[in-house]
This record gives structure tokens, C-alpha cells and sequence, in this order.
């Protein structure tokens, strides 16, 4: 059973007396331990299409079924339930509660669904441990750089023990050096601990350890099965010239 | 609406940290919220001492507790009150005494007259009193008193209202005369000797009120050993009503017994209309606190759509984002409205510990000390009054926050 299938799924916004279609059937297959990058232009769908692979939005139209249960007729709350126990997320911007400090950031997917605290510290720790901000527990997001903040994020998306990782543009926001690290750290859990990553990205580094590439172009998947070095190829090609 | 301890503790300790965040926004809108519940308890304070100094005047200055007269006394009293007089009957006197609750009584003849100064004359109503029952009924009657009060040894002097005396051009030590129409109805006059003033701040009384020794009164009116009316002061005045009860159903039906509230309505309806002035105040305190919560929170909200849409990203339903939102209204409330009672208890005290605030009523030189009451019936309906106002300001933003699609908040700068 595929952890991810998506069938025939359509988005259709209505932006006054417009009717913009953002998908126009896409198809997509994830499979466990993958880690897929999902490409195309601005306005080409792939956020849109995060955020039904998310269960942040509904699709129009199509089937979605994530790891065998079909969610695209599920409510809020649902859904909330399903992001909760299933999916994690790490944004371009971070999006750390900045009240929180870093544990407390970590932990929270996990006390809003009832865990207790004290049996969840230890988790948490490991978790903090693994993406390296064991000497930052206690700082606030303001108070740590972009790759503190970034690895936070990471951390806050794992300790839920996700099926699936989303990752909108997860290195958009930091240099370059750092960018190295956040992939080696993904590319690291995906190895080691089996995470399923799934991200929007026009970094070619990211691509360029993609096991997998899906191009989307106008709302259309172009090429659900491309090889990661091809379309790396094709991105530097394109940016020199 | 709460789920169970880990997720309600976060959400309660997002709630305190929110509130925080915006320290100069969040300290104006509590300040908004503590000064409604500060102005609320303080004038609630004042309007409650004022309103008691105004039952202790009527009670220990002016009329006393109760009033035990001869049944029917009520309804004639302003044609011919002498028709319905009382035995001065020491006996009876002593048998309210004892009854429980009694702290003194005094025996009382009242009439009406003309006072003159020899060539001149006016209308006075007059009270024959005991001076000693008298003043141990009302104990605070001496208090606007200039020259001195009447006395069983001067057989002829008068305590006059002040604007009477200077109606009539007398001062102290000067003589006058008293003319009334007896029991049988004849004119009588005796001369009397103005011994001392009063003013107490009611316009009436200072023109038309008059003191003399009981048996100055009895002589007059030609009835020895006859009173209208027994003054009774109570122990504890909240306790009138059961007082009353007991002297009734010792007295029998020979006698009608009032308490103040009978006798002066009017203390009592301005004692309510100023409560009811509080309650107008009180609410215009907490529409201003509501206004100034539902601002902040609608500000709270705009300011963290992005942080909104995360919290549902990972997984936190919307009556959580609700919960939480209702939780910073509520805690801001608490926070602000807590502190505010005490610096208000303590203000409370600190005024009434040091005599309370002197006043002087309209066109009057008596001056009274309104001395702050803890208004404890006041405390508890402010709290939750600022409490659930507040909570209830706190849905809109609340609702409208939990509202949001958590795609859109996320696309939130």
C-alpha cells in the first residue's frame, strides 16, 4: 500500500468572478522512505498541491488516500486529527510559535494531542539531539539563527513521529553553508530513521539528493518519475544560461 | 470546550505568554479593564458610605430608628396630632426599653406654632423633648450644634434652626416666644430663650425646626404628662425591620410603629437612586473595558494569522484556537481587574481609616465625613461582570480566529 495516492485531483478557486483552476487532475504515487522533490514555476500548482497532500486544503475533485484511508471528504477537525498523528511540517519562514522556547516549540504537536509532558521529555531531547540543538533548549526562536530555527522546525515536524514529512522551500530562506546542513540533517533522517520527505524546492541542491523528481507545470504533472540528476541538469542549464 | 491537562495547560500557558507579548498594548488594555473595576469599587465605596451616612443621619440625627405613636397618629398628623397622644408612661417606656434590639428610647411632643421675637413672627414646627433620652437616642443631633442644647435646668431654652434664629435677628441668650393652639384649642404663648443653633444641611429643619425641654411643650399645649410620639434607636440598624416587629407585637393594636424608611421614604429612594446611578456607571466602565478588549484581541488576531494557520498546520482544532483567544480575554480580565481590587480595598481602607472624605451638603456649613464602606456586596458581581464582559468580547476575535483556513494563514505575512 502506497503511503500517498492521489488520483484525478482538481482545485478550482474562485478569486472574485474568476474561476482559477490551480490543479487539473494530478496523479501522484508516494511510496515510503521516499525523498521527492516536486517542481515547476510559481504558480504552477505544487503548493497548491502541498497543501491537499497536507490536508491543509481539500481538492475539488479526485481521490486522495493517505496510507490507505481516503481523506479528501474528511472535516476540520479530521483533518486537524490527520496532520496531528501523521504529517510533519517544516516552512520556508520557520513558522516557530515565537512565545515558545525551544523545547517547548518541539513539544507542542504533541501536548496539544494529550501526550503526557514528563513521558514525552526524553523523546523530545532525542529528538532535539538529533537535529543538534541540544545547547539551545532553552532559547527562544529570536534568539537562535535561521538554521537554529529551521533545525527547530525539523525537529518540531519528527517528534510527532510523522509518516510523512512536507517541506515547503525548506532552504529558501538560509545561506547557503547552512542550506547544506539542513538538507545533510533530512537526507540523514530519511536514511537513518526512515522519514518519508516530500518537498517543494527550486534549490538544486536539494534535487540534486532527490531520489525522485515530480515537475508540475499549470496545474498538469509534466513528469511524475523524473530522475533527480536530469532535472538538476536541466535547473543549472536554465540558470546559466 | 477543555480536553485534558496537557493540552489545556499549554493552551492556558500560550494564553499568559500571549498577553506578554505585547507588553505596552496588553498593560493599556488591562489598565482600560482595572480602571472600570478601580472607578467601580471606589465610587461603589463612596456611593455606599454616602448613602449610609444618610440612613446614620436620619437614624441617630434627625428622626431615630422608629417611631411609636398612637394608632391613626400617621394620617392626622399634619391637621391635629394632638388628638392622638400618648400617656407619658414611664412603664412603657421601660417596656420597649427591654425588648431586644431597644438601645434607647425618648419621649417626644410635637406641635406647630408661631415663633416671635416681639415683632416679628413665623411659623415653626416644635419638638418637647427629654434632652437626656433625647440624646442618647440621637447621639450624633449635637454635632451641628452651636451655643448649647437644651437642658432640663434652662425651663425655657429653645435649640432653634439656624436660619430660623437669623430670620428672627435672635442670638444667643436673646428671648422670644412661642404661641400654639392648646389640646382644647385655645392660643397659648410662653417666652423662651435661645440657647443654641443647628444646622444639619437640611434647608426645612434650619427654617422651621425648633427644640424645647418636654415639659416647656406640655405647659404650652396645656397637656401634662402627654407626648405624640417615642423615639427609638436600635443596636444595630440593619436589624430595624425585626426591631419593629417585636415592638409591634409587644405593643399591641393600640400603637402604630415606623421605621425610618416609612417615615423619610425619600432617604431611601435616593439611597436606591444612587445605587442605581452606580449600576449606569459600572456598566459604561465595562463597555469601555469590553471596547478596549475586543480591539486588542482583533489586533492579536491580524498580527498572528500566520502563527494561527501553524498551530492548525499541526494539528490544533479550531475550538482550541478558540479556547485560547477566550483564555487571553479572560486572563488579561483577571489580571487586570485583580489587581485593581486590591490597590481599590486598600484605598478603601487606607480613607476610612483616616475618617473619610468631609463634605458639606448644597447651601449648608455642616459638614459631614462620607466614610468609605467596602462595598463586599459590590466586589464579586464587579469581578464577574469585568470577567464574563470581557470573556464575551473575546468571542468575536476568538470565533474569528478559529475561523481562518489554515491555507490562507499560512500565506499570512
Amino acid at each position: 500500500m502506497s503511503l500517498v495516492e492521489i488520483k484525478g485531483v482538481t482545485k478550482t478557486y474562485q478569486l472574485g468572478k474568476t474561476e482559477v483552476s490551480a490543479l487539473r487532475g494530478v496523479d501522484l504515487t508516494l511510496e515510503r522512505g521516499e525523498f521527492t522533490v516536486v517542481m515547476g514555476p510559481s504558480g504552477s500548482g505544487k503548493t497548491t498541491l502541498l497543501n491537499i497532500i497536507g490536508c491543509l486544503d481539500n481538492a475539488t475533485s479526485g481521490s486522495y488516500k493517505l496510507d490507505g484511508e481516503e481523506v479528501g471528504t474528511r472535516d476540520f477537525n479530521d483533518l486537524a486529527e490527520i496532520r496531528n498523528r501523521k504529517i510533519g511540517f517544516i516552512f520556508q519562514s520557520f513558522n516557530l510559535i515565537p512565545v515558545l522556547n525551544v523545547i517547548e516549540n518541539i513539544e507542542f504537536p504533541c501536548l496539544i494531542r494529550g501526550e503526557n509532558k514528563k513521558e514525552l521529555r526524553e523523546r523530545v531531547q532525542q529528538v532535539a539531539r538529533d537535529v543538534g540543538l541540544d545547547p539551545f533548549l532553552k532559547h527562544k526562536p529570536d534568539e537562535l539563527s535561521g538554521g537554529q530555527r529551521q533545525r527547530v522546525a525539523i525537529a518540531r515536524a519528527l517528534v510527532t513521529q510523522p509518516q510523512l514529512v512536507l517541506a515547503d522551500e525548506p532552504t529558501a530562506n538560509l545561506d547557503s553553508v547552512t542550506s547544506d546542513q539542513i538538507i545533510d540533517l533530512m537526507l540523514h533522517l530519511n536514511r537513518e530513521k526512515g522519514v518519508t520527505f516530500l518537498f517543494s524546492t527550486h534549490d538544486p541542491r536539494v534535487m540534486q539528493h532527490a531520489r525522485r523528481v515530480v515537475r508540475i507545470q499549470d496545474g498538469v504533472m509534466v513528469d511524475g518519475s523524473g530522475s533527480a540528476q536530469v532535472e538538476v541538469d536541466r535547473l543549472n542549464a536554465a540558470q546559466h544560461g | 470546550m477543555l480536553q485534558d491537562k496537557e493540552h489545556d495547560m499549554t493552551l492556558i500557558r500560550l494564553a499568559f505568554r500571549n498577553i506578554f507579548r505585547n507588553k505596552a498594548r496588553s498593560s493599556l488594555t488591562m489598565g482600560a479593564i482595572g480602571f472600570g473595576v478601580l472607578m467601580t469599587l471606589l465610587l461603589g465605596s463612596f456611593i455606599l458610605g454616602l448613602g449610609s451616612a444618610m440612613i446614620d443621619d436620619t437614624i441617630l440625627g434627625r428622626i431615630g430608628a422608629l417611631q411609636v405613636h398612637k394608632k391613626g397618629y400617621d394620617e392626622v398628623k399634619d391637621s391635629q396630632p394632638l388628638d392622638y397622644d400618648l400617656p407619658a408612661d414611664p412603664a412603657l417606656m421601660a417596656q420597649i426599653a427591654r425588648i431586644a434590639g431597644v438601645r434607647a428610647v425618648a419621649p417626644r411632643l410635637v406641635f406647630s406654632g408661631l415663633i416671635s421675637n416681639g415683632s416679628q413672627s413665623t411659623m415653626m414646627l416644635a419638638m418637647g423633648v427629654d434632652p437626656k433620652a433625647e440624646y442618647q437616642v440621637l447621639t450624633t443631633a449635637k454635632d451641628f450644634l452651636q451655643g448649647k442644647a437644651v437642658t432640663e435646668e434652662s425651663k425655657n431654652g429653645a435649640l432653634i434652626g439656624k436660619d430660623l434664629a437669623d430670620a428672627l435677628e435672635l442670638k444667643l441668650g436673646g428671648a422670644g416666644s412661642l404661641q400654639a393652639a392648646t389640646k382644647a384649642g385655645q392660643q397659648n404663648a410662653l417666652d423662651l430663650e435661645l440657647v443654641g443653633t443647628t444646622d444639619n444641611g437640611n434647608a426645612f429643619e434650619s427654617k422651621r425646626q425648633l427644640f424645647v425641654p418636654l415639659a416647656y411643650a406640655q405647659e404650652l399645649l396645656g397637656m401634662p404628662g402627654r407626648l405624640t410620639e417615642i423615639v427609638v434607636g436600635v443596636t444595630d440598624r440593619d436589624e430595624v425591620e425585626a426591631v419593629a416587629a417585636r415592638v409591634r407585637q409587644a405593643l399591641g393594636p393600640t400603637y402604630e410603629v415606623q421605621t425610618w424608611a416609612q417615615l423619610r421614604p425619600n432617604v431611601q429612594d435616593v439611597v436606591d437612586f444612587q445605587k442605581m446611578v452606580l449600576g449606569a456607571i459600572c456598566l459604561v466602565f465595562l463597555v469601555i473595558a469590553i471596547i478596549g478588549v475586543v480591539n486588542t484581541m482583533l489586533m492579536s488576531v491580524m498580527e498572528r494569522t500566520r502563527e494561527i494557520g501553524t498551530m492548525m498546520a499541526v494539528g490544533v482544532k479550531r475550538r482550541s484556537i478558540s479556547l485560547m483567544f477566550l483564555l487571553e480575554a479572560v486572563a488579561m480580565s483577571a489580571l487586570g481587574g485583580g489587581l485593581a481590587m486590591t490597590v481599590a480595598l486598600i484605598a478603601i481602607r487606607t480613607i476610612a481609616a483616616r475618617g473619610g472624605i468631609p463634605a458639606n451638603a448644597p447651601g449648608s456649613t455642616a459638614v459631614y465625613h462620607i466614610v468609605p464602606i467596602t462595598p463586599v456586596g459590590l466586589i464579586v458581581p464587579t469581578l464577574v461582570a469585568t470577567l464574563l464582559g470581557t470573556a464575551l468580547a473575546g468571542v468575536y476575535p476568538a470565533i474569528r480566529a478559529s475561523r481562518l483556513r489554515p491555507v490562507e494563514a499560512l500565506r499570512a505575512t
